[in-house]
């Protein structure tokens, strides 16, 4: 780009021509104290809750406690350059952040500004970054699924398109992970993604960032990061944000969006030290008594909107970290109690090699079969039983004593099934390979496969399908039905055997 | 309405004389001498003398001199041991006569030191400013004001003048100009008629 030093002259002559013509009468007040991202202001009588305010360097603040004598104000930016003393003017505006389509594909702050240096964002939509969600009479019941692309979460916990749905376990169980898998899977499904990263290490987020463009993912995803070291009030206010940003496209533009909070746990804890520096009353695990409100109220703006409403929808995918699994501590139990399903993730199965370590038995999700295809709900349906049947007896198979056939040929099949759903990180799968590899599961056609062979075998199966049979696959993509099972049954049974002579023959 | 004990004897004593402005440039006289005089002061508020020493004492030096609301004002804040509210008494009438008299303190900063000539002028186009456009100042009175501009200097404003009534300012700085164009500048979107070329 080059600069004509002639019309930045002009502009600069055409702007000290206006000098002296914008003038306006402010409500102002003082600066009383500051420190730790707050300030205690005195005056601005008339200054409402969540007002935006402008400090005399220009810093902005939100107007959080409206005092008899002094308002509470917390400082949107650097507070180190605050003083005692300093002007707080009013703006009269409720805090807004920018939306629209120029924010895809960008990393920007709780604040809407861009941090990732590709220069500004060119929209001037604006939209209120807390809004009461929509009523009763503008949603519909959940009914179209959400694809994970992940196995057992898209077979056994299913989440529908304006679900809620918790992601719940300790730290390193790959919580992150199937968050991320999702926005992956949502390539060419025409589904907005929103992935809100709050207190993480700034490493972690550009490795995500990266990610999503390595998978080609950043173009439908806006990335909303309050990193660890950035003040409590950005970590505080970034998942309202990253949600005013998805409900752009959800009510004016009709569309599915997906946005991922992670985590909650960390934006509780901003809230709580917010709270606390303001001397509100600390409540329990000295969290103050509107913690509830503070999750409720965000993760009841996800919704299916009805069809006077342009049928758009807002799937909100929160995430918890639990302490040594103590899922009855008080962030935890709020918001398992608010959202429609938990997706338990358990270090034992992690460190045991089930990847995504999903503990399917504990696990649910509210909205259920509501949010599958029929093709998966009648396959998942024996999945669930299979499972639940191999759990009860699992105990017996390590006594390693005799058993009975009926019991012998459950632990089999079980053990193989719990093969079936490992999946490597950010390879989803689409429903209908899944449906193809969870048919062969409980159809029996993995039974005489050795155990370690499963997810090789499923490979070869779906490369077989895909070479040999395209037409299973469509049929499923394009019918959500099982295709004719005479015919499916006939083609997985030679791939089986195919497979298995094959492996003999390597033997030899 | 100002709360509190001192709002309630503010409100009384006013009720009950004739010229409360008179009435408060002698408890100002009376609050000045007590502050200038740290040994009154403590005397006066002091729980070690006695209700009746400190009525002998001020009668003695003060009769004759005061109206004889200020002197009971005095004496009934001792006989019900509340010395220590005759500031914020004060302070509350000032504010209550600044509303029923129409009274407006602003202020006023400049940038550099002015002439007596230009002095006079700038405060007296403050007081115009401030009574034709009150309502952006906050003030709802209708009628006459009376506007005290209290004159002061402030360097860094650079240039120019501000103008604070109350909780309302009005800023015609050269600092504030300077600061809101930069930020124009960084963020207004250019029209491409006049603005960026690319190469």
């Amino acid at each position: 780009m080059k600069i004509n030093t002639d019309e930045i002259v002009s502009v600069l002559s055409r702007e000290l021509g206006n000098y002296g013509q914008d003038l306006k009468i402010d409500e102002v007040g003082t600066v009383l104290e500051v420190g730790d991202g707050i300030a205690r202001v005195y005056g601005l009588k008339n200054v409402m809750a969540n007002e935006m305010l402008e400090f005399e360097n220009g810093v902005m603040g939100l107007a959080f406690n409206l005092e008899e004598a002094s308002v509470g104000i917390i400082i949107l930016g650097n507070y180190l350059e605050i003083r005692e003393g300093f002007n707080v003017k009013r703006t009269g505006r409720i805090l807004e952040v920018p939306v629209g389509e120029a924010l895809l594909g960008r990393v920007v702050d709780g604040l809407g500004t861009p941090i990732d240096g590709k220069g500004p964002v060119n929209t001037d939509k604006f939209r209120p970054v807390e809004k009461i969600a929509p009523g009763i009479s503008s949603r519909k019941p959940v009914h179209e699924p959400m694809q994970t692309g992940i196995k057992a979460i898209d077979a056994m916990i299913p989440i529908g398109r304006g679900q809620r749905q918790l992601i719940i376990g300790d730290r390193g169980t790959g919580k992150s992970a199937i968050a991320i898998d999702t926005i992956i899977n949502q390539k060419g499904n025409n589904v907005i993604c929103v992935y809100v990263a709050i207190g993480q290490k700034a490493s972690t987020v550009a490795g995500v960032v990266n990610r999503l463009r390595d998978a080609g993912a950043l173009d439908y995803t806006i990335v909303v990061a309050a990193n660890a070291s950035d003040p409590a009030p950005m970590q505080y206010l970034a998942p309202y944000s990253g949600t005013a940003m998805a409900e752009e496209f959800m009510y004016n533009h009709g569309k599915a969006t997906l946005v991922v909070y992670d985590d909650l746990s960390k934006q509780a804890n901003a809230y709580r030290q917010l709270s606390l520096l303001m001397r509100r009353p600390p409540g329990r695990e000295a969290y103050p008594g509107d913690v509830f409100y503070l999750h409720s109220r965000l993760l009841e703006r996800a919704a299916k909107l009805n069809e006077k409403n342009g049928l758009g929808s807002l799937t909100a995918l929160p995430i918890i970290e639990t302490q040594e699994g103590e899922v009855s501590a008080y962030i935890p139990t709020n918001v398992i109690s608010i959202t429609d399903g938990q997706i338990y993730l358990q270090p034992n199965l992690f460190a045991s090699g089930v990847r995504p370590a999903v503990d399917v038995g504990i696990s649910v999700s509210r909205v259920g079969g509501a949010a599958q295809i029929k093709a998966m709900k009648k396959v998942a349906g024996t999945l669930r039983l299979d499972l639940a049947a191999f759990r009860a007896l699992e105990a017996f198979a390590q006594l390693g004593t005799e058993l009975d056939a009926v019991t012998q040929r459950q632990i089999d099949r079980g053990k193989r099934l719990v093969e079936l759903l490992k999946q490597t990180q950010y390879h989803p799968f689409a429903v209908e390979r899944q449906v193809l590899s969870i048919y062969a599961g409980t159809k029996g056609y993995l039974d005489k496969i050795p155990v370690e062979n499963v997810r090789e075998f499923e490979t070869y199966m779906l490369d077989h399908m895909e070479k040999a049979h395209p037409e299973f696959l469509a049929v499923i993509r394009d019918t959500k039905e099982i295709p004719d099972e005479d015919k499916l049954k006939a083609a997985m049974a030679e791939i089986a055997d195919a497979f298995l002579t094959g492996r003999k023959a390597d033997v030899r | 309405m100002k709360k509190g004990p001192a709002g309630n004897y503010a409100r009384a004593v006013l009720a009950s004389v004739d010229d409360p402005a008179q009435f408060e440039q002698e408890l100002e006289v009376i609050q000045k001498a007590f502050v200038s005089n740290p040994e009154i002061l403590s005397f006066y508020e002091s729980p070690l003398f006695s209700k009746d020493q400190k009525k002998e004492i001020l009668s003695k030096a003060l009769s004759g001199k005061l109206s004889t609301a200020a002197e009971s004002l005095l004496n009934i804040l001792v006989d019900k041991k509340r010395e220590r509210f005759l500031s914020s008494i004060l302070e509350d009438i000032r504010s209550i006569n600044d509303e029923t008299l129409g009274r407006v303190r602003a202020e006023l900063f400049v940038a550099a030191e002015l002439d007596e000539s230009s002095r006079t002028a700038l405060v007296e186009r403050a007081k115009e400013i401030v009574s034709s456009h009150r309502r952006h100042f906050g003030l709802t009175r209708e009628g006459s004001l009376d506007v005290k501009v209290e004159y002061r200097v402030k360097k860094d404003i650079v240039a120019g003048v501000v103008l604070k009534v109350g909780d309302y300012l009005m800023d015609a700085t050269l600092r504030t100009y300077l600061r809101n164009w930069k930020e124009r500048v960084y963020t207004r979107k250019i029209d491409p008629s006049l603005g960026w070329s690319k190469a």
